[in-house]
């Protein structure tokens, strides 16, 4: 029998195309990803009920970078 | 034990590499998103001994770090390393101030100035740049006149008040590749050659990266151009010329998501590190 804690996938929907999406095992707020569906690039705000909250990440602005 | 906070706004994966290594190393961090914060100096939680700023806008960023340098707060990099690599013009004059070979570069405010600098650089081509920017947006290879009368025209016209500061810098021909040096304090500790078919060799814009040896000149180059600005944590992009090595651009919230792998050198955890050393005033 494995000790190991089974990993807890947790999943949010996309608020463009309404797709499932299965972000990486700890998602950080305010980090980045790609719906896999419609390719919008998602942000994390959160989660709530046990589910990943997800909103369109905010585009490039002028200021952006290193 | 020390605390470490993370000033951030959206997670790139730098970020998550940076936490990653904290965490690895048994350090405690607190996250905190600048767009959340309120910098109010009378009621600011300073529940940390020392502050990264990792904001993908500098403007933001460069309004924490002041803010934070003004209430005592140890914060990498410092107001005066931000605001001497935050502008390119800036990045540019201590340079040239301090003697560390650069590329000639000029700044002018109309079309005619910008004529006249680029007969001054040595003629076409010539690279302008937004005087802030990154990821190497917006830049223009400009090969004649008139490429230079269209496109400074569109910047007059459709650009932003900064846009419309036209950086203008000599192209210097390299061999399909430059070289970026990660930098803490004046030491370099890594480097990566960036390839590309195209003059753009930036890795965000799919430019592929491999190591690059730590020459002896490019210590002392990135040694002179770390010491130019005020030392920090940098990362500092050169040209390899015919003379020698010449520094394009020094960035002071680096991203180095292509580098670690390449080089074999732990960048994140070298950067919390150097943190945890600035916490206890030895950085």
């Amino acid at each position: 029998m494995s000790m190991t804690q089974p990993e807890i996938l947790v999943r949010g929907t996309c608020p463009v195309c309404a797709a499932d999406v299965v972000p990486a095992a700890r998602p950080e707020e305010s980090e980045l990803l790609p719906c896999p569906e419609c390719r919008t690039m998602l942000v994390v705000d959160g989660t709530a009920g046990g589910r990943v909250v997800l909103s369109e990440a905010p585009r490039i602005e002028e200021d952006w970078g290193e | 034990m020390t605390v470490l906070a993370v000033f951030h706004s959206t997670v790139r994966l730098e970020e998550k590499l940076l936490l990653e290594a904290a965490r690895t190393k048994g350090v405690e961090v607190r996250l905190r998103d600048i767009r959340e914060e309120v910098l109010d100096p009378r009621s600011f939680p300073l529940d940390f001994d020392v502050a990264l700023e990792r904001s993908v806008s500098t403007v933001k960023g460069d309004y924490l770090i002041a803010f934070l340098e003004s209430l005592g707060a140890p914060v990498i990099n410092t107001a005066a390393v931000a605001r001497a690599c935050g502008d390119k013009f800036q990045t540019s004059l201590l340079l040239e101030r301090a003697g560390v070979p650069t590329p000639r570069f000029a700044l002018a405010f109309g079309l005619e100035p910008a004529r006249a600098a680029v007969a001054r650089l040595g003629g076409y081509p010539v690279v302008v740049k937004p005087p802030l920017g990154s990821w190497g947006r917006l830049l223009a290879k400009i090969n004649d006149d008139d490429a230079l009368e269209a496109v400074l025209e569109h910047k007059d016209v459709l650009g932003t008040p900064p846009q419309k500061a036209f950086y203008i810098q000599e192209f210097v021909r390299k061999p399909g590749r430059d070289v970026r040096a990660f930098v803490f304090g004046r030491e370099t500790r890594c480097a990566i050659a960036r390839e590309s078919a195209h003059w753009i060799t930036n890795t965000a814009r799919g430019g592929s990266a491999r190591n690059y040896p730590l020459t002896a000149e490019l210590r002392d180059v990135c040694a002179r151009a770390a010491a130019a600005v005020g030392e920090g944590l940098l990362a500092v992009d050169l040209f390899e010329t015919p003379d020698g090595l010449t520094v394009n651009e020094v960035n002071h919230t680096m991203e180095f998501r292509n580098s670690e792998m390449p080089t074999g050198y732990p960048i994140a955890g070298a950067v919390v590190d150097y943190a945890l050393a600035r916490a206890k005033g030895r950085a």
